[in-house]
Formats: C-alpha cells, structure tokens, sequence
C-alpha cells in the first residue's frame, strides 16, 4: 500500500486534538485531524453543540483542516525520518506518512472492582453517560453514582436532567480534602468542569464525601447498592468511575518516555519481583507521557497534549492542544507564549488530583472471588498471587482478551501497585485485512 | 542462601522448569533461577503446540516420548494449563504435497502414531473455513495445545514442594558446580543445568545457538473458525531451511475460541519489535489457505525468539572433562513439546534414572559440522 503523505496529522478530535489542529492551521500548515468517533469532539463535548464546544467545532470546521471522522489509528511507527501511522475505518485500511503527529488521545475511565460489578445494570460513569448520548432512556430509574472526582457531578448532573432519579453521589474522597481545592475553586469558578451550574441542576440529591459503593448486589441484574457505612439502596442502575487514565498507547508503540509513578510519595514501581500493595493511599499515578515545555515527546516529531500527560481537564487540553499545534507547525515561539497559561492550569490539576487521591479503602474492595479481568474471568485471588503484572499475565492470563488490559491494566495498577507498561500494536483490535495491507508500507509515493 | 542444592538450574522456561521438576522428582533439591518472570522468554511467546514430528529419527523420538509424558502429566496439570488434544491437520495444498503425507503417514504408522490421510472432500469437512481445492491433508490424532506459563509455574510449585527453591536472578557466569549471580553472590550445587534458551551462549561462548525471531498475532473469540491445530506441509522446508526469512501458514484455536496465528522465522535481528512487515506477511500466508480470516479481528501480536542450532536438534548433556554446565538449549521451534523428553533426558544422565532416549543424538559433543565444539 502506498501511503499518504501529510505534513501534520493530529490523532484524537477532543479539546487537545481540535484545539492543535486550529493553532497549526492558523500558521498555515496542512493538516490531516483523525478520530475513532462520528464526529469531533472527544469525550466532554461529544454530542455537545452549544457554549464553548460549539465554537471550537465550527473553529476547527472552518480552519481548514482536513477531518476523518470513524479512523482508528491502532499503530505508529517512526521510520525514515517520518511518523507512519496505520489507520482502520469503515473504508478499509491506510497509511499515513506524516512529518509530524500530535497525539491528543485523551483519556479513559478508571475502574476498580468490587463485589457485583459485573452484573448487568451497573456501568462507568462515563460510560452511562455516553450511552445516554446514544438514546438510552433513563427516565424514572433509581440510580446511584459513586466513585470520585468532579466527573461524578457532571455526569449526576446529565442524568438527573434526562429524567433519571439520582438516589446518591458517593464521593471517595474526605470532604477535609476538598477544603484547599474549593479555595482553588473560589478564584477559578468555571474550572471544575462546569462545576458551578453542575450543582444547581442536582441542588437536591444528596452528595456524600468519604463515602463509596462497597457491593452491587442482584440476581439476573443489579438491584441494590450497598454503602460503605452499610445503607442499602434500592436501585436499577449503579453508575461507578474512579477518575480517569490517560491513553498513552499509541504514545508507548512509538516509543515516547513515559513515567510511571504507583504512588505520590515517588517511588517508582518497576516490574520486579518486589512491591506488592504499596502505599497508595496519596494518590495513584499511571503512566504520563513526557514532553519538553513545548509538548515535543522523546521522538522526534511526535508531539503529545491533553490527557497522556496527565489528568487535566478541558482547559489544560485546549492550552496544550493549542501549544502542540503551533510546535507541530514549527511556531515554538507561540507555543512558549503559553507557558506560563499551561503551568496554572496543570497546577489546579494537581490539586484537583490531590483533592481526589484515591483512598486505600476502595482499591481494596474485591473479594478474593471478585473477578477483575472481565475478557478472561481472572479473580482477584489469582492476581494478588502474582508478583507483578508481566507474572500476572502469563499466569492468570488477565489482561490478554479482547480489551488487552485497557480495563484492567489501570484497576491492577491502582490496587497492586504494578507499572503497567507493555504496549504492542495494535493499540486497538483489528482486521487482519487491515494489519496485511498496512504492514507494506514502509515510505510515501 | 545458606541451603546446599543438589542442583541449579538457570532458566525458568519450559526447558529450565521441567528439568527442575524432573530433577526434583528424582529426589534431587533444586535451585530455579532465572532473570525473567517464571515462563518467560520464549516460552511466554510460543505457540504451546504438542507435536510428534518426523522430520528426523532422532527429532521424532524426542517429540514422541515427550508426548507421551505430556498425556502422562494430562490429569496433574491445573486447569488453567488449558491442555487440549485438538490434533494437527497438516494441510497438502497439491498432490506433490498430498503424496509427501502419505509418506509421513506410512512412517508414524510403523511408529504407532495415529494418524490419517484426508482427502480433498474430508480435509473440506473437517476445516470448513479452509479454501476449497486443497489436495488433502495429514491427521495427526493424539497432537495437543497447552498454556505453557502455567504448566511452568505449576512445575515450580511441585520443587518447592519437594526441598527446592526459585529465585530471580541473573547470572553472570557458571561452571558445572557453580554459578555467579548479578550482586556477586556465588551460588553452589551438585551440578549446574542451563536452560538459557536463545542467550545460552552468552554464557557460554561455543554453543551454537542462535536467536531466531517469530511473530505471531491474537485474534477475538470467533468459535468453532477452526478445529484443529493447522500447518501448512510446507512449514517443513522452512522450518529448516536456514534462510534468513521465511514464512508457514500455522493456525491454533484456543479454548477461549480466540486463534493463534503464525508464524515467521527470522535470523539476524535482534529487536524484538513487532514489525508490521512480518505480520502482514504472516496474514497473507494464512490468507492463501482461509480465505475467510482476513475479516477477523486481531487484538495483539508480538515476537519471540527460538533457539535455533545448525541441525535443528536440541543440545541436551554435558561435555566431559568441560568444567561448564550440563546443556538443556537449542530447541528451537519444538522447546515446549520437547521439554519433558529433554527433562528425563537429564535426569537420566545426572542420576541415571532410566530413559528409552538415546542421549547421543543430542549430545552436546556432537558433530556440528564446523559450528561451535572443538
Ligand atoms: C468517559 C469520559 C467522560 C467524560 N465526561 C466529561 C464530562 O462530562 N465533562 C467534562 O468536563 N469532562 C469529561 N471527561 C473528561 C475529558 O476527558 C476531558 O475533560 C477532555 O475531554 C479531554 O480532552 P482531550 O482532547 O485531551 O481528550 P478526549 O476528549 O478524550 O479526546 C480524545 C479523542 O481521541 C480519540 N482517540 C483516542 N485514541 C485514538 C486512536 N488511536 N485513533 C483514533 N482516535 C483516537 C478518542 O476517541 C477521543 O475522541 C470525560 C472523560 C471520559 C473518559
Ligand atoms: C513464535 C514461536 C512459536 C513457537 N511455537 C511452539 C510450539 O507451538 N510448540 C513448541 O513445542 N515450541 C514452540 N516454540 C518454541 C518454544 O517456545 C521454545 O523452544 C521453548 O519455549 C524454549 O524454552 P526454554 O526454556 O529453553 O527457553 P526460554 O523460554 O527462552 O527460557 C529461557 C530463560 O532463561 C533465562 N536466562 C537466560 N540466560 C540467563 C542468565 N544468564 N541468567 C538468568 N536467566 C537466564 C531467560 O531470561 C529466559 O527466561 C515457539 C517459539 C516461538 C518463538
């Protein structure tokens, strides 16, 4: 197959992605902008027209940049000076020959297991809500969200006005730990992801700190949620998410830097017959994708912004979208204009982080019957018999079905305390028509 | 380690655990150890395929002794060893090749081997994704696929049972009695065996084996696409031509209903990245004979390297008046079937346990045509 050139080509149409693709385009780059999703918009605005997203969507619509909706990138590779990446969608296969990539693939949510989590009717937050995006009617159902982090709030809030009754918002977190970060709140209202107007539309349901779902209970589907504290609540669906974890794949096939850290105190969890459960209750870190202060990876001309590189949220993605794509675009001194913008942003990430670090108690949850590898049915047992998640790979199997770990590799990470790193193309499942007509490509016509 | 081993096996490999296990089993206390995590290595990458070959005496004896002590340990093995007798259908795409099956077929006859010929319409039926017009095939009935990781842990577990120990560790250098771990402990024993795999020769020096890549890809859960284990007849000349690339259809459905899909062989390269050329030629190999595959989807590929020697034999036993260890490497593309023909083998030879292998075949003093020895 002969591939095709491009002079800049941005994988992910979220907030980074849009925003990279707009700032290269302004210094009059080319500019070829992939998603997997029917349409831009990434995670936060998908389906979302109004307010900030509408603007950034007719922005990158009108900027000139080329955009392909439905194109899974699943590998990337630098050879000959050139970033190829290999490309599925419902046309068939490609390659793209680009002289720069930014990869703004976002991030996805955290699980962590419990007791009864896998019986129908108990979904991640994000992930109810993008069902609820697609048509899903939750009108009248009772409907518990636990986990923690502000995307509990927004994600209540959607629910509760598409007409779902929201019994409770359990919070991990100590209400203590949120005293610093509502200062940072006070002087940045907008940033908690719409965090103000999210707590009008849900001034009723009742939001409890240092509190987390400790069991799903049912027979053919979840009917009851119970508390920490022992309360039990009636449900029809339970919606969970502990935060979320940046894709760093595409960044690890390439071969970017990337840090891994299982906990704030520094220590660095490598693969080795060593740590079991380390401390984590400070706050669990999984793989970041390093860039210099102008979004450049370790490789050459691959780029990186938004969530790889850390939890950040909307505003961080839009600073360092836009930063990427004027480095892409070989416009460093615009993107060293931002700096100072990207370094408060980043640091309210922070203390978001801080305020929300995962308490010991809920990366404890499963029983030893509880199973934590939902593509090969690995129990919680089988991996805390292991030494390390290469071990607990090759013995248990966990990690090797159809999600290759994107599940959970980050829920092993958060409650063993094991790097999770080792990345093989392809980042996502794909035909074997798709791997043969791609594998060829070596250079451009 | 205060504790005095009997023996040290290095390598913690299918080869490197069932000699321990073997070992072990004979009374022996053994030390295991290895720097890579308990079936690691080559054995982490392979294909877990039980096959009686009969490309050589020597090879069919080892293969077949080894499967039958596979279906011997069948009933001790957990359940997560996944083991199945799936059987191989070699695959004769035209009558030259129906008729080489035919020959296989007479010579495993005389050895008792079950097995059968297919022709053009039961090869149709009994792989009804395989394109139509092949020649036929070749049935081998009691061939067998196994999870080998956990066959490897599992083995560690019955030595630690019996007196021994594992640790991770490398090793820096070793003799017959002694072996040097990376933070400078001296470690030692009664003898010292190297299941190294393909790096055996880094420590020591004349053995020759050589690394040999392959690649091979992962698939979704698609039951019942395919029922046996699946080779191309012309996987032989590759398997053994020494070229520096060559590709053979190989096909093996999971208990899961995911398929394993191989395989390549590469020498001279070093990395173990997956490279996008290798698969796609892998796939277009698998292509020519199941059309249909091309729609499946695959969730991951990876490399591994075989331990590969001029004559395609394993090296087993060591060398007299060598103050080096007892050899169990260069098994190739066959370590995991050949691992408890090579374990008795060893154990034989250290404490004369019986054997009906005739150690010779795979000495390490053997001829090896100007590679490696003195
Ligand atoms: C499930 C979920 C729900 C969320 N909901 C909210 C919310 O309601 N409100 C809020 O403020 N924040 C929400 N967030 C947080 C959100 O991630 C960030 O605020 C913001 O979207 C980050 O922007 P981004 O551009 O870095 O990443 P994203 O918006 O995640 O965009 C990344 C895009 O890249 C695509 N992509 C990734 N890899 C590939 C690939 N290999 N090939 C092709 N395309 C690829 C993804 O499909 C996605 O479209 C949510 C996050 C998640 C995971
Ligand atoms: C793609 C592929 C498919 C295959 N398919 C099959 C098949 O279907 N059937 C079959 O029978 N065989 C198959 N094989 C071959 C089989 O996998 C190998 O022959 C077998 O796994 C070799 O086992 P081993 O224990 O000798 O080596 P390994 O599994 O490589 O183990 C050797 C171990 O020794 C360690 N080591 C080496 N040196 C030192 C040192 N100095 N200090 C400490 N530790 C050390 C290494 O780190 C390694 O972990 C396949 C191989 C490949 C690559």
């Amino acid at each position: 197959m002969r591939a095709e050139r491009a002079q800049i080509a941005v994988v992910g149409a979220g907030p980074a992605g849009i925003a990279a693709a707009v700032a290269a385009r302004s210094c009059g780059a080319q500019v070829l902008l992939l998603d997997d999703n029917p349409d831009v918009g990434g995670q936060v605005w998908r389906r979302v027209q109004s307010g900030a997203a509408g603007g950034w969507r007719e922005r990158v619509k009108q900027s000139g940049a080329e955009i392909r909706s439905g194109v899974t990138v699943f590998d990337a590779a630098r050879i000959g000076g050139r970033v190829l990446l290999r490309c599925e969608s419902a046309a068939g296969a490609r390659v793209i020959d680009a002289e720069r990539v930014v990869l703004a693939t976002g991030a996805r949510e955290l699980f962590l297991p419990f007791p009864g989590w896998t019986l129908p009717g108990v979904f991640g937050v994000g992930g109810l809500q993008a069902l609820v995006k697609n048509g899903l009617d939750v009108r009248g159902k009772r409907i518990v969200v636990g986990g923690s982090g502000p995307l509990l709030l927004a994600v209540a809030a959607y629910l509760s006005e598409r007409g779902a009754k929201i019994e409770l918002i359990a919070e991990q977190a100590e209400k203590s730990r949120m005293l610093g970060f509502a200062g940072a709140m006070v002087r940045q209202p907008g940033k908690i992801w719409q965090g103000a107007k999210l707590r009008a539309s849900i001034i009723d349901v009742e939001y409890r700190f240092g509190a987390w779902i400790a069991e799903a209970r049912g027979d053919d589907r979840v009917r009851q949620a119970v508390m920490n504290d022992g309360r039990v609540i009636e449900v029809d669906a339970i919606a969970c998410g502990y935060g979320l974890v940046g894709n760093t794949q595409l960044a690890q096939v390439v071969g970017a830097d990337v840090v891994h850290q299982a906990s704030a105190k520094g220590k660095d969890s490598r693969d080795g017959k060593s740590q079991k459960r380390t401390d984590l209750s400070t706050g669990v870190s999984y793989g970041r994708v390093v860039v210099d202060d102008v979004m450049r990876t370790s490789v050459e001309g691959v780029l990186c912004a938004g969530e790889p590189l850390g939890i950040g949220g909307v505003e961080t993605s839009l600073v360092e979208g836009t930063m990427a794509g004027y480095t892409a675009a070989s416009r460093d001194d615009l993107a060293r204009g931002l700096i100072p913008r990207r370094r408060r942003e980043r640091a309210f990430a922070e203390a978001l982080e801080r305020a929300f670090a995962l308490r010991e108690d809920v990366l404890c949850l499963a029983r030893p019957e509880t199973i934590v590898c939902r593509c090969e049915d690995v129990t919680m047992a089988r991996i805390a018999a292991c030494d390390h998640w290469r071990g607990a790979k090759l013995l248990t199997r966990c990690g090797m079905g159809p999600c290759q770990g994107r599940v959970c590799g980050a829920a092993v990470e958060a409650m063993m305390g094991w790097a999770v790193r080792d990345v093989r193309p392809p980042v996502f499942p794909v035909s074997m028509n798709a791997l043969a007509a791609t594998g060829g490509a070596t250079e451009a016509e | 380690m205060s504790t005095k081993f009997d023996a040290i096996v290095i390598g913690l490999g299918i080869v490197g655990c069932s000699c321990a296990w073997a070992l072990s089993r004979r009374g022996l206390r053994v030390l295991a150890v290895g720097d890579a995590p308990i079936g690691g290595g080559a054995t982490a990458a392979g294909m877990g395929h039980v096959a009686i070959m009969d490309d050589s005496e020597a090879q069919f004896r080892l293969t077949a002794r080894s499967a039958e002590l596979w279906m011997e340990l069948r009933d001790e093995l957990p359940p997560e060893a996944a083991v199945d007798y799936c059987g191989t259908l070699w695959i004769a795409a035209d009558e030259e090749e129906l008729n080489a099956a035919k020959g296989k077929h007479a010579f495993y006859q005389k050895r008792g081997v079950r097995t059968e010929v297919l022709d053009e319409q039961s090869i149709a039926e009994a792989e009804p994704n395989l394109r139509s017009g092949l020649a036929g095939g070749l049935r081998i009935i009691d061939d067998s696929i196994v999870y080998p990781p956990v066959v490897c842990e599992w083995m560690l577990k019955e030595v630690s049972r019996r007196g021994g120990a594992v640790k991770f560790a490398h090793v820096t250098s070793a003799t017959r009695t002694q072996v040097w771990l990376g933070d400078g402990e001296m470690l030692n024993a009664g003898v010292v065996v190297l299941a190294g795999g393909d790096i055996s020769a880094k420590l020591c020096g004349w053995l020759p084996v050589r690394p040999r890549k392959g690649h091979l890809v992962i698939t979704d859960r698609y039951p019942g696409f395919c029922r046996h284990e699946l080779v191309e007849l012309g996987y032989l000349k590759n398997a053994h031509s020494h070229a520096t690339e060559s590709v053979a259809f190989n096909l093996q459905p999971r208990p899961t209903g995911q398929m394993l899909l191989g395989s390549s062989r590469q020498y001279g390269v070093e990395h173990a990245e997956v490279e996008a050329r290798m698969v796609a030629w892998v796939i277009e190999r698998a292509k020519l004979y199941m059309p249909r595959i091309g729609s499946l989807r695959v969730v991951r590929a990876w490399t591994g390297f075989r331990a590969a020697t001029p004559d395609s034999l394993p090296i087993i036993g060591g060398r007299d008046g060598v103050d080096e260890p007892v050899m169990a490497t260069g098994h190739e593309g066959l370590g995991l079937t050949t691992s408890l023909g090579t374990a008795e083998l060893i154990a034989s030879i250290l404490t004369g346990a019986r054997t009906t292998l005739d150690a010779a075949a795979y000495s390490a003093s053997r001829d090896f045509g100007g590679h490696g020895g003195h």
